[in-house]
């Protein structure tokens, strides 16, 4: 169930009255935005700013899906993440404004634009609450199978949010408009794909931004699921120094223990 | 003057709704149906119809055919809106005689609106898949001779594309009937056999203006040298279902 709206309608430029409560608004109170998006009251400005938090958002997650493989990934995941989501909405954005528009809801390219702004900024918002568990599986496993499914189901509750969101926005929803199921089927394609496409995230490609390799999305995951005899880049032998030859605190009690 | 009023009348409704501004929302369907009810003022209509499912089917076919060649996508984008139009005129006669068999009271103006506005629809729905279709074509993996998997995936995802803006255009065929059709006339089955001509026409046409995704085993061609060989139902059915399925 989402909070009752609990914010007051705009003032007459039709922005939301204090820009820094946009993010806070799509958050906390979806029925609020919902109703700003329904009264055209949702402004271009509102939308940029949700737009520059999801981008802030997803590169703190890119951050911390970095941490897995090291080096060059730190960084670029911090780029790739933002990146795919911004590039997928835009491609899917067109369909979506033309889908609205057939099917009946009185929906224009100022109200699409906050929607996707919207959905996208709540789903960052989600994957930036997992970033330190994200974080903490990247410095302390070595399995990238493992590291896919921990990232794909991650993607998935916030994306998850963000279509419902954009379920709630849209007038009759998700039950009442079939188009935006098949939608939202394009978006989930166009997304898997532009994720392969700006592939490797959890592995360092030494210096190079992207794997110039095509392949499809199915591919490239069946792929990765069963590369399992050689180890990510990450997933290196620790190197040998002189504190790796000292005893590790406590390891002696352990093995009293046992 | 009218003509540029109406141009900044349009420009400016742009960015509340393209398919508003062209009269192809729901809304405007309705004012569309009573306006072929009277049966006023239809060929400007089917006009505008007729330049969406250019321009849109155009856009579409630049980006169908853009994962074989450039070249290939030029021809598409000329093939595809040739393909959507000389369908609908094929089958425009054929679907106003059976409108008559079936006492629905439609009149040939009236037939050709109607079908001539789900085309439109369905071509606007594959111009705003365009940019996707054109990622599709960048991000997956190129043509290779002997390695069918990218374009059978491709074609698959076209198919599905066009399959859906199809069935949501002919949506507003079925409603219009219930609307403009005489009370007593068997819809569905009308729908059907307009469905059916659409269909039939549709394939054959497909299969003479081939190559459209454009098969790595084949040089790219605006036509196939043996364009007017053999046809679609005997390709899928002898060629795919009995012989290769069947084993046969």
């Amino acid at each position: 169930m989402l909070p009752e709206a609990t914010t007051d309608l705009p003032d007459a430029d039709g922005g939301v009255p204090a820009e820094e409560n946009v993010l806070a608004l799509v958050l906390k109170t979806p029925r609020a935005f919902a109703e700003r998006v329904l009264h055209d009251a949702f402004g271009w400005r509102a939308s940029l700013t949700a737009l520059a938090g999801a981008v802030a958002f997803d590169a703190l997650y890119g951050v911390a899906t970095g941490v897995f493989a090291g080096g060059h990934a730190f960084w670029m995941a911090a780029l790739k993440v933002p990146l795919i989501a911004i590039a997928s909405l835009a491609l899917c954005a067109p369909s979506l404004y033309v889908l609205l528009g057939l099917s009946g809801s009185p929906i224009g390219l100022r109200q699409v634009a906050a929607i996707l702004s919207g959905s996208a900024c709540l789903t960052s918002m989600l994957l930036v609450g997992f970033a330190p568990v994200a974080w903490l599986f990247g410095v302390s496993t070595t399995n990238v199978q493992f590291m896919i499914l921990l990232h794909i189901g991650v993607c998935g509750i916030g994306v998850a949010y963000g279509l419902r969101l954009l379920g709630t926005v849209v007038p009759r929803g998700f039950s009442g408009n079939k188009v935006l199921v098949v939608w939202s089927a394009v978006f989930l394609l166009v997304s898997a794909q532009m994720l392969t496409y700006f592939r490797p995230l959890l592995a360092d490609s030494a210096g190079r931004f992207r794997d110039d390799r095509k392949q499809f999305f199915f591919e490239h995951f069946l792929d990765s699921m069963k590369y399992s005899g050689e180890r990510a880049v990450a997933e290196r032998e620790p190197e040998q120094s002189d504190s790796a030859a000292l005893p590790v605190e406590g390891t002696d009690q352990l093995a009293a223990l046992e | 003057m009218e003509t540029m009023q109406a141009q900044r009348r349009f420009w400016h409704s742009l960015p509340e709704s393209l398919p508003h501004a062209i009269g192809l929302d729901r809304q405007r369907g309705e004012a569309f149906f009573e306006q072929v009810a009277s049966r006023r003022g239809l060929l400007p209509s089917i006009g505008l119809a007729a330049a969406v499912v250019i321009l849109g089917s155009a856009t579409y076919g630049f980006t169908f055919g853009l994962w074989r060649s450039s070249l290939l996508a030029a021809y598409v984008a000329i093939k595809l809106p040739a393909l959507l139009v000389i369908t609908t005129s094929l089958v425009m006669l054929l679907n106003w005689i059976v409108a008559q068999l079936t006492a629905s009271g439609l009149g040939f103006t009236q037939v050709a609106a109607l079908t001539y506005r789900a085309m439109a629809t369905a071509s606007l729905v594959l111009a705003s898949l365009a940019p996707v279709s054109a990622f599709m074509a960048v991000a997956c993996p190129p043509p290779q001779p002997n390695d069918d998997l990218a374009h059978n995936v491709l074609l698959l995802i076209h198919v599905a594309f066009v399959a859906c803006a199809g069935v949501y255009g002919n949506s507003i065929v079925l409603r219009g009937m219930r609307r403009l059709c005489r009370p007593g006339t068997p819809i569905v089955r009308l729908y059907f056999a307009w469905l059916a001509s659409n269909v039939i026409v549709g394939c054959q046409l497909a299969w003479i203006l081939r190559p459209f995704l454009g098969s790595p085993n084949y040089p790219v061609a605006f036509l196939r040298s043996d364009a007017l060989d053999g046809n679609f139902f005997e390709f899928v059915f002898i060629t795919i279902v009995w012989k290769r399925l069947l084993g046969l």
